[in-house]
């Protein structure tokens, strides 16, 4: 082997080392393309006037800003926001208290019925939601009836089914079952019991998971539809998806403004994703590793 | 330990058994006992003194946004505050009419129901079937809150049908009606050389194929297949010719559907050709840009799109063309168009809510609520006399102006607690119908036949 | 003791809740379900409404399902026996008191089945009238102290005492927490006994009542021929598989005769099988049939792209390079976004206008403008029809509109399943990877023969979610669904929904929803049997 050939080699691995960068890059810049455009149409549309927004005009002539005017009021988006974020506080709340103790219960101790307790919880993941419709909001009624809240045209009937979700109890509790036992022996030397032994050193440990919970518990309160709309018979406990939704049925010709409310509305799903999706993917990809 | 567990339950269970056992067996249920002694006969509505009245709230369960909203709000405000009994009405919206319906039909099983809602009147003739809603006939003739003859007869008679189911039942009270129109270009008619708006079906067919030519071979590729008539199947559209052919969907004593009459085949086989030969185009439910810039002849919709149809000419820059709204045409030169109503109904709850109900309703419908509600949603009235304060909005409006013209020539759908079911299913099948061929047709409306024969046993036994 | 205590309070809010809102409605929709139920409550069907799904179809199921109850009671049994055989005596002490707890939680489901319909009449007496709090205690007292509820309770009440009392007295004699185990066995066996006795029976009175009534009409439902058909076909297959599985394991002779008759069993069985399933297919709901075709296209249309897609993406941002997260985050975004709002995009995106943005590329590239999302026709037809050769009916495929859903449908999914699939490459040793290439494995053969392997409990968990997914697939398909596409996009929950909401059959859109429910959970056990063989755990 003479020098050459070696010079050769080493050119053609450097070359191939290129081609492949590029074919990485090329790959997912086109993989980027697709995720992105209807994003970008949906924005793009939103600055339209209602002539550009139905024709082939793909950048906007000029920018109409106030179509996000518009919508806001008329969908009378600020009302909704507020309560949409108070019924998420709730609800998230609740959902984090409930779910972490069941978890560390499950994860943790060893009581009779654990497992079939837990199965039972599972199976229900399994079950189409839109049968258990009718049989919830009478049990809604009737709890609100003779306890001592009512509960339909009020935050209970909107967060408290929510707070036991199956999906949070589950991924808390892989989680929680992954903490070292050595932890807890060194913890019940110091004399801590459960509750503080959870508070004290799982929690702390059980970032990632909490921040998933955090963002579906958000992103699905803040999509809540059909349930908000049975439970509820005035503006005053409505959420955000519900005034986007009628304003959707009202303009629905006018595709600018639709895109426009549209867009309003995804913009704090938008803004809590990229400030928790280091955690949130991480958490993720984890527990879909034990499933 | 496990003692001490065992104890603690045994100790709630025994309480709660003891608690639940020793409940006093209910008292009697509080049956109201009517006043005897009474100083003067009071006046009456329905068998309820109208003392009784006094302070009732009831509530409205509508599905208005926006504009109608707000001027249904200041119905309700003016009611609240004239209302000679002391009524309060209060306004619950709903979102859609659908909304409206899933929610009644959940609250028809927990019991919270409202006093008075709005829906169409198929819907209300279903409910009318499990007794959640009120026979309307006694208030509406009551001497005292009742309407007289005159008022009476100051209903578009045909409005005033729709409310009524077969046995004579009245279940709902007629609030506003539209129409489903066909809007026509006439100045791109005209260009075409059809100096007149069609008369016939085939006329209709002639136009429609040379616009959708003239579309084929300008100057723009992109266009091709456009310029015809907008093919939407949807069930108000699909009715509207049949009634145009004389139809109407049900056997001749109207107790049963017939979808395989000479009408529905006709009509079927009149869509089929005019959309083989490319006539007929479909696109997106509202094909208001096609048609503000020339993309489709005529369409097919509700009058109450007049609104969103200008603004679409406003923003298409368009403006030169004239457009109007015509009849649908038969055969031999029938007029027609599909009228539909917003009904308002009676819950079937108390008698003096019942009453109360009755009032509002009545209150609403008089020409001045009418004329306000009118102005804002853009459908017509259900009383002629409402037109004589209408006449600034008319003038302001000549196309809703046009468009009432049209009323005359309005056909109700059958008033059948399934025909909400059965007009989906119509749709589908005349979808079904455009896809296939010539000798499918019949065989897909005899399929029609039967579902819907299957719907009404289930929903009427 | 103090232990379980703690542990039962700190699940009892979760627990609640989920009985509350999750199992509770269950139960209710099975009640539902054997109602005809239009609005309000109307006339006990029995199985009416699974009959009318999936005709005789139901009483085969259930009849296979309290053979399949009582013979997991003999394999728990069996299993009791044999830890009793290993050594730990004194089990059978246990089969009262498990009697009893079992006992007490069939009295308890018992008393709220007769409860129940008093509970619901309650929303008929204050229909529309003045409600206060009082009513409503008085009414459900009232409904309480009916006799039957009241009788009931009291059973309940018994039994639960009883249970107490001996659980205590139990405590006492013997030492807590050893045979927690056996006794929990015990108490399960019960309950599946009573579950499976009490459904033979039930499904033997629903066959009995089906013949009386066909017997009144003069036709013949024919139930027990098909119940005897369907039933040994399958048995034939299972048992023809055993035989034709275990044969290749003996030597020669036996080997031969096993497995013909394996063979044999195999043959026979499917025969019944063919013969008998298309008939009973036929007379059952066409549209369910139709729905679950459907599904099963959106399936296969949805889950191996969606799976090879995301494995591609994740091997290239696994090395990782100068904007990778980047990457990541954006591939991640349609997932995180409201489902309504992006197939709200995709429906203009996929619109028949020919202005729409998808027609126009088309139009670009001199192609026709197609009708997307309204377009009925089977992409197999249409692909034929370019090409110029005609394709028969049955291999029309799925619509060109359901095609536009299963995009979506991947375009969501992919950024979900790649994370995953990066998290599963990041449990890989490079070491391995390392070693095989220097000895000088390419990289294909390094994908094919370790990185793949190695990822499959990824793979197996990603298609189980996705496949569940598919079944439970609603809210983009009810956005993106026109009149024009005729149902073609229809898959079972939307066949599901639309009966509910839309025809109002409540009854039998519950049933609808146990039979999905049903196929839900087989198919999750036969991915389970299939798949789960083949996993590689390294």
């Amino acid at each position: 082997m003479d020098n050459v050939q070696i010079s050769q080699l080493a050119l053609w691995g450097r070359v191939q080392r290129w081609l492949q960068k590029g074919f990485t890059y090329f790959t997912l810049l086109f993989g980027l393309f697709i995720a992105i455009t209807p994003f970008i149409w949906m924005i793009l549309t939103s600055f339209m006037s209602l002539g550009e927004a139905q024709g082939i005009r793909w950048i906007p002539s000029s920018l109409h800003f106030e179509n996000y005017a518009i919508a806001w009021q008329r969908a009378e988006f600020s009302n909704f926001f507020l309560n949409s974020v108070k019924i998420a506080a709730i609800t998230l709340t609740g959902q984090l208290t409930v779910s972490v103790l069941a978890a560390y219960a499950f994860a943790r101790i060893k009581f009779p019925g654990r497992d079939l307790i837990f199965g039972i919880m599972l199976s229900t993941m399994m079950i189409p939601a839109m049968v258990l419709i009718i049989p919830n909001f009478l049990t809604v009624t009737w709890i609100g009836r003779i306890g001592p809240i009512p509960w339909i045209n009020n935050w209970p009937a909107l967060t408290i089914p929510f707070m036991g979700s199956v999906f949070s109890v589950f991924l808390l509790r892989q989680f929680f079952a992954q903490v070292p036992d050595e932890l807890f022996d060194a913890a019940r030397m110091d004399g801590a019991g459960h509750l503080r032994f959870l508070w004290k050193v799982v929690m702390p440990l059980a970032k990632a998971p909490l921040m998933v919970i955090v963002v579906f518990s958000f992103i699905g309160s803040w999509n809540a539809l059909a349930w908000p709309l049975l439970v509820t018979n005035n503006d005053d406990w409505r959420p955000i998806a519900v005034g986007l939704y009628t304003f959707i049925d009202e303009a629905g010709q006018e595709l600018n403004l639709m895109m426009a409310g549209a867009f309003i509305t995804i913009i704090p799903i938008l803004i809590i994703y990229f400030f928790t999706q280091k955690q949130f993917t991480e958490s993720i990809a984890r527990s879909g590793l034990k499933g | 330990m496990y003692k001490k567990l065992s104890i603690i339950m045994l100790v709630v269970m025994v309480f709660t058994m003891v608690l639940t056992a020793c409940k006093t067996p209910a008292p009697e249920p509080v049956v109201e006992v009517e006043e005897v002694e009474e100083v003067e006969p009071e006046p009456e509505i329905a068998g309820v003194p109208v003392s009784e009245l006094d302070g009732i709230e009831i509530k409205f369960w509508h599905v208005w946004g926006e504009e109608k909203e707000e001027a249904f709000l200041a119905v309700v405000e003016e009611f609240n505050n004239t209302n000679e009994y002391g009524i309060t009405v209060i306004a619950e919206n709903q979102g859609g009419y659908s909304d409206l319906e899933d929610n009644f039909n959940a609250a028809i099983q927990s019991g919270d129901v409202p006093t008075v809602l709005v829906g169409y009147n198929n819907a209300l003739a279903s409910w009318y079937g499990v007794d959640a809603l009120a026979d309307l006939n006694p208030y509406f003739s009551d001497p005292v809150g009742g309407f007289t003859d005159e008022e009476k007869a100051d209903f578009y008679q045909s409005a005033l049908d729709g409310g009524v189911i077969a046995d004579g039942s009245r279940v709902g009270l007629p609030l506003s009606q539209s129409v489903n129109v066909l809007f026509y270009n006439h100045t791109w008619a005209q260009e075409l050389g059809f100096e007149n708006a069609p008369q016939t079906a085939a006329e209709l067919k002639e136009q429609a194929c040379a616009a959708a030519e003239f579309n084929n071979n300008d100057d723009d590729p992109d266009n091709d297949g456009t310029g015809g008539l907008v093919m939407y199947a949807g069930a108000s559209n699909v009715m509207s010719w049949i009634f145009a052919y004389g139809d109407d969907g049900l056997t001749d004593d109207g107790t049963a559907y017939d979808f395989v009459s000479d009408a529905f085949v006709a009509v079927a086989t009149i869509w089929k050709e005019m959309w083989d030969a490319g006539c007929a185009f479909p696109t997106e439910s509202y094909p208001n840009p096609e048609f503000a810039s020339r993309g489709t002849l005529a369409t097919m919709s509700s009058s109450a799109g007049v609104y969103y149809q200008e603004k679409a000419f406003e923003d298409e820059g368009a403006t030169d063309d004239e457009w109007t709204l015509i009849p649908f045409v038969g055969p031999d030169g029938q007029k027609a168009v599909d009228a539909y109503g917003q009904y308002l109904a009676v819950v079937n709850t108390t008698p003096a809510k019942k009453v109360a109900g009755w009032e509002f309703l009545k209150y609403f419908t008089s020409p001045a609520a009418q004329a306000q509600w009118i102005k804002a949603s853009g459908y017509f009235s259900v009383r002629k006399s409402t037109i004589d304060l209408l006449a600034d909005y008319q003038e302001a409006n000549p196309k809703w102006a046009t468009a009432r013209e049209l009323v005359q020539y309005g056909h109700a759908e059958p008033n059948h607690s399934s025909w909400s079911s059965v007009r989906r299913t119509l749709g589908d099948a005349f979808y079904e119908i455009l896809q296939g061929g010539i000798p499918d047709i019949v065989p897909i409306l005899e399929a029609l036949n039967a579902t819907a024969a299957e719907l009404m046993a289930e929903v009427e036994e | 003791m103090r232990e379980y205590f703690t542990a039962y309070l700190m699940i009892a809010p979760a627990t609640i809740l989920i009985f509350t809102f999750g199992i509770f409605p269950v139960g209710f929709a099975l009640y539902v379900s054997m109602h005809k139920w239009r609005i309000k409550q109307g006339d006990f069907k029995g199985l009416l409404n699974y009959a009318r799904a999936i005709d005789n179809l139901i009483y085969v199921l259930l009849f296979a399902l309290a053979i399949g109850a009582l013979a997991s009671v003999y394999l728990l049994l069996r299993r009791i026996v044999k830890r009793v055989q290993e050594g730990e005596g004194g089990a059978w002490q246990l089969v009262f008191p498990g009697a009893l707890f079992a006992g007490t939680a069939i009295a308890f489901l018992r008393w709220t089945v007769l409860l129940l319909p008093e509970v619901l009449d309650i929303g008929n007496k204050i229909w529309g009238i003045e409600k206060t709090r009082e009513l409503f205690n008085q009414l459900l007292g009232d409904a309480f102290r009916t006799p039957q509820a009241y009788a009931g309770w009291w059973l309940f009440a018994g039994m639960a005492l009883a249970s107490i009392v001996v659980a205590a007295l139990w405590g006492r004699f013997f030492r807590a927490g050893q045979n927690l185990e056996q006794l929990s066995d015990f108490t399960i066996a019960w309950l599946v006994l009573a579950l499976g006795l009490g459904l033979a029976w039930f499904t033997y009175h629903e066959v009995v009542s089906a013949y009386q009534a066909a017997f009144e009409e003069g036709s013949d439902p024919g139930i027990w021929p098909q119940i005897i058909t369907i039933g040994s076909g399958v048995i034939l297959l299972v048992a023809g598989w055993k035989v034709w599985q275990s044969a290749a394991r003996q030597d020669s002779n036996w080997a031969f005769a096993g497995r013909l008759l394996g063979a044999l069993g195999l043959l026979v069985g499917a025969w019944l099988l063919i013969g008998e399933l298309p008939i009973v297919m036929a007379s059952g709901d066409k549209d369910l049939w139709k729905g679950l075709k459907v599904t099963i296209f959106y399936s296969l249309g949805t889950v191996p792209f969606q799976l090879s897609f995301s494995l591609a993406l994740a091997i290239l941002l696994f090395q990782k390079f100068w904007g990778s997260d980047f990457f990541r985050i954006m591939f991640f975004l349609p997932y995180v976004t409201p489902t309504v709002a992006s197939a709200a995009v995709f429906r203009q995106l996929f619109s028949n206008r020919y202005q729409a943005p998808l027609n126009q590329l088309l139009l670009a590239l001199n192609l026709e403008p197609q009708q997307w999302i309204r377009e009925p026709q089977g992409i197999f037809t249409m692909l034929g029809e370019t090409l110029g050769f005609a394709v028969p009916d049955w291999a029309a495929g799925p619509s060109m509109a359901l095609v536009v859903i299963m995009i979506y449908s991947i375009w969501t999914y992919v950024g979900y399943d790649t994370v995953i699939y990066l998290a599963g490459l990041g449990n890989i040793s490079t070491e391995l990877i390392e070693a095989a290439e220097i000895d000088g494995a390419g990289k294909w053969e390094v994908f094919r023969h370790i990185i793949f392997p190695l990822l499959s409990p990824t793979t197996y968990f990603l298609s189980l979610i996705a496949i569940i997914g598919t079944f439970k697939a609603f809210g983009h398909i009810w956005v993106m669904r026109q009149q024009e596409a005729i149902g073609t996009v229809d898959t079972f929950s939307v066949m599901v929904f639309t009966e509910f909401f839309e025809k109002l059959r409540y009854g039998y859109a519950s049933a609808l929803a146990f039979v999905l429910f049903a196929i839900i959970l087989s198919l999750m056990y036969i991915n389970n049997k299939v798949q789960g063989s083949k996993v590689f755990y390294g």
